[in-house]
């Protein structure tokens, strides 16, 4: 956004976040690993509580990639983390056998609960812990795929394209609130008692999980830093900020939205299902808009098109929930409006911006009128 | 393009007689051509089970016989909500041939760089490019491989980037998502950009965002982006608008180096410009051919006078 030389994909502000996200998951593994009586001890609740800090930090990464560099606003990005969600879900839901309220070795709960006999099509596979890996990545790659491919196509930008992400996630919200669907309609997906065996609510678990999140976190910002630094990384930003420029000197715009929607929804997918377990449950709410909505606003307060701004404001924006909704319960939409506002209004780059913007002050005190260069 | 090899000969009024002609053909005549060729085209297009306005055609008889025409526009024919941009248009263009395009306001320049790049799709008529390249059956991206590079009226640079990136970004070759992921400058690659950016004299501003360049400077970064696509023909929409008098000068200066290597097609308001950069000149107006030839003839032409100069004059 703001470089004249050719980026290096280890920039200085790149190694210190990196540097950062790592000792600060490493301290937190650290602590959640303490004996319980120990000072520095964190409890279970704190550690799951910020591994889901992360994944909703992975999911604002994801946002940023195609809003902040190809200006692909999508309002439905808890589509595809839903999707993520769901397909881990659907296997911690096998996880637990003939331990679920009704002893059924075979079918969940929620299932016995409406009589059904046998599982449906869908569900077979969903016991095997590799299948469910691919699961993740196909289920939501796939949506992504033949949601963006015609919209893509037909040259469906702006505005547009995102009032259809939105009516797309609300669509599945509406699906998967039905029972017929077979996902546990309202209620979810719940009730989970292991992983591969472990328990969930043992500390460890909850350490692991923790750390597959940062680990997850830290890998998608390597991984979409080092496609912004390419060649492909420039083309995001000839395509954004002039599209029919950039078909004329002949790349396939369509193509590499395509790419990157897609790209952004495995991420997104990948969080999800790293979600899950940490929360314990996944039901029809993450396909609401609003909370996709929200997303996309942690996304503008961390300051869009730096990707480590997206993963700062999704802390943020998360810290500041928990405390509000336990603390002032009925204000934090309307502070979460008035932050938005205010971040619109008076930090135009947002949290990762600040730096930047306070320089650029300074520079325009010490020389009241910089000159424009011209020839 | 298989189905091109299909599809039976179509119908064509000899081009080479409209070749010489400075005058439009006649009215009446050209309109029986077109119903007789919307009647053929219909007719094609439901025997090919293609949409009816979607042309598939072998390459026509004058490039048939001729090796050394480079763009070959015949009886286009556009129209916005009635309204006739071009109408009835045929233009040939030679390979290495430098031609002006000028006209008043509404004469249908823009609407036909629009057909030649794939932008607007004709209504009917045919446009070739070389002998291999139906434009009408390929989209914009398609056209730009087949090496037909354009600048727009408005300078529309990427103003983020860099100049070294925007013309890393125009560079012939790999522009598929994965190609541009892994895609790294070569020697030959760097020297050629060198190269270009002391042509267009933007060496010193290499890695200034071209946000902060001025119009001029824009301007001569597109033509330089044009440059690095190695295009076989550079369509060129006012490049001097907005320029200052130097400006305009080092433009010709780097117009003239071009003629020769690539077809250049310059559409073009500012008269002494058009003088001074010479070449053959086509007026178009009210979306057809008015006149062709050389800048004196077409100055001594009485309906160019009427329709173009005369208006400005007045």
């Amino acid at each position: 956004m703001q470089s004249e030389q050719p980026e290096r994909l280890f920039a200085p502000s790149t190694l210190i976040f990196s540097a950062g996200i790592t000792l600060a998951s490493a301290a937190v593994i650290f602590c959640a690993l303490l004996p319980t009586g120990s000072p520095l001890h964190m409890g279970g609740y704190m550690v799951s509580l910020l591994g889901k800090y992360l994944c909703f930090a992975l999911l604002a990464l994801s946002i940023d990639l195609i809003w902040g560099y190809l200006g692909i606003l999508s309002l439905g990005h808890g589509a595809f983390f839903g999707l993520g969600g769901y397909a881990m879900g659907m296997y911690l839901m096998r996880e637990i056998g003939s331990r679920g309220m009704y002893g059924n070795p075979l079918l969940p709960d929620f299932m016995v609960f409406l009589n059904w006999k046998e599982l449906p099509w869908y569900w077979l596979g969903s016991d095997s812990f590799p299948f469910i890996c691919l699961l993740i990545l196909i289920l939501p790659g796939l949506a992504a795929f033949l949601f963006a491919w015609p919209a893509f196509r037909s040259r469906v930008s702006g505005v547009y394209l995102s009032i259809i992400t939105q009516a797309m996630t609300y669509a599945l919200m509406l699906a998967f609130f039905r029972n017929e669907m077979g996902f546990g309609g309202n209620n979810g997906l719940t009730d989970f008692k292991s992983l591969l065996g472990f328990p969930l609510q043992s500390e460890g678990m909850g350490a692991a999980l923790f750390a597959a999140s940062a680990l997850a976190l830290l890998l998608a910002f390597l991984l979409c830093r080092l496609i912004v630094v390419s060649r492909l990384g420039r083309v995001f930003i000839a395509v954004r900020d002039a599209e029919s420029r950039a078909r004329f000197i002949g790349y396939r715009v369509e193509y590499v939205k395509l790419a990157a929607f897609v790209f952004s929804a495995l991420l997104a997918g990948v969080a999800g299902a790293l979600y899950v377990p940490q929360v314990g449950i996944i039901n029809p709410g993450v396909f609401a808009p609003l909370f996709s909505v929200e997303m996309v606003v942690c996304v503008a307060l961390g300051g869009r098109g730096r990707l480590y701004g997206a993963i700062l404001g999704a802390l943020a924006v998360s810290f500041a929930k928990t405390w509000f909704t336990t603390a002032l319960p009925d204000v934090w939409l309307f502070f979460l409006g008035a932050l938005f506002v205010l971040v619109t209004l008076f930090l135009p780059g947002g949290l990762a911006g600040l730096p930047d913007q306070i320089q650029e002050a300074a520079r325009k005190k010490s020389v009241p009128s910089a000159a424009p260069l011209s020839a | 393009m298989s189905a091109a090899t299909l599809a039976p000969e179509k119908r064509h009024v000899d081009p080479a007689s409209y070749r010489e002609t400075s005058v439009a053909p006649p009215q009446n005549q050209s309109d029986l051509d077109e119903a007789a060729r919307a009647i053929l085209d219909d007719f094609n297009s439901r025997r090919h089970g293609l949409r009816p306005g979607r042309q598939i055609a072998t390459p026509p008889k004058a490039l048939r016989g001729q090796n050394n025409i480079s763009l070959y526009l015949e009886k286009i024919s556009v129209s916005f909500d009635g309204f006739k941009a071009l109408n009835n248009l045929t233009i040939y263009i030679d390979e290495g041939e430098l031609r002006c395009i000028i006209g008043p306001n509404g004469a249908g320049k823009t609407t036909m760089m629009d057909v030649i790049t794939g932008k607007t799709k004709p209504d009917r008529g045919s446009a070739w490019f070389t002998r291999e390249h139906n434009l009408l059956a390929l989209d914009e991206v398609g056209i730009t491989e087949a090496g037909i590079g354009r600048k727009f009226q408005k300078p529309s640079v990427f103003e983020e980037l860099s100049v070294l990136h925007n013309l890393e970004l125009a560079l012939k070759g790999k522009k598929s998502v994965f190609g541009a992921l892994r895609a790294r400058l070569s020697g030959e690659d760097k020297d050629f950009l060198e190269q270009t950016l002391k042509r267009i004299r933007l060496q010193e501003q290499r890695d200034m965002p071209t946000g902060r360049l001025s119009h001029g400077q824009k301007q001569w970064l597109e033509i330089g982006m044009l440059l690095a696509q190695k295009p076989k023909m550079l369509l060129l929409d006012e490049p001097v608008a907005g320029m200052t008098v130097r400006e305009i000068e080092r433009t010709i200066e780097l117009l003239r180096t071009l003629e020769g290597e690539q077809s250049i097609i310059l559409v073009e308001h500012d008269m002494e410009f058009v003088r001074a950069v010479a070449g053959k000149v086509t007026v178009l107006h009210q979306g057809s051919v008015l006149a062709e030839g050389n800048m004196d003839q077409i100055r001594n032409n009485q309906a160019v006078i009427e329709a173009y100069l005369g208006e400005s004059q007045c």
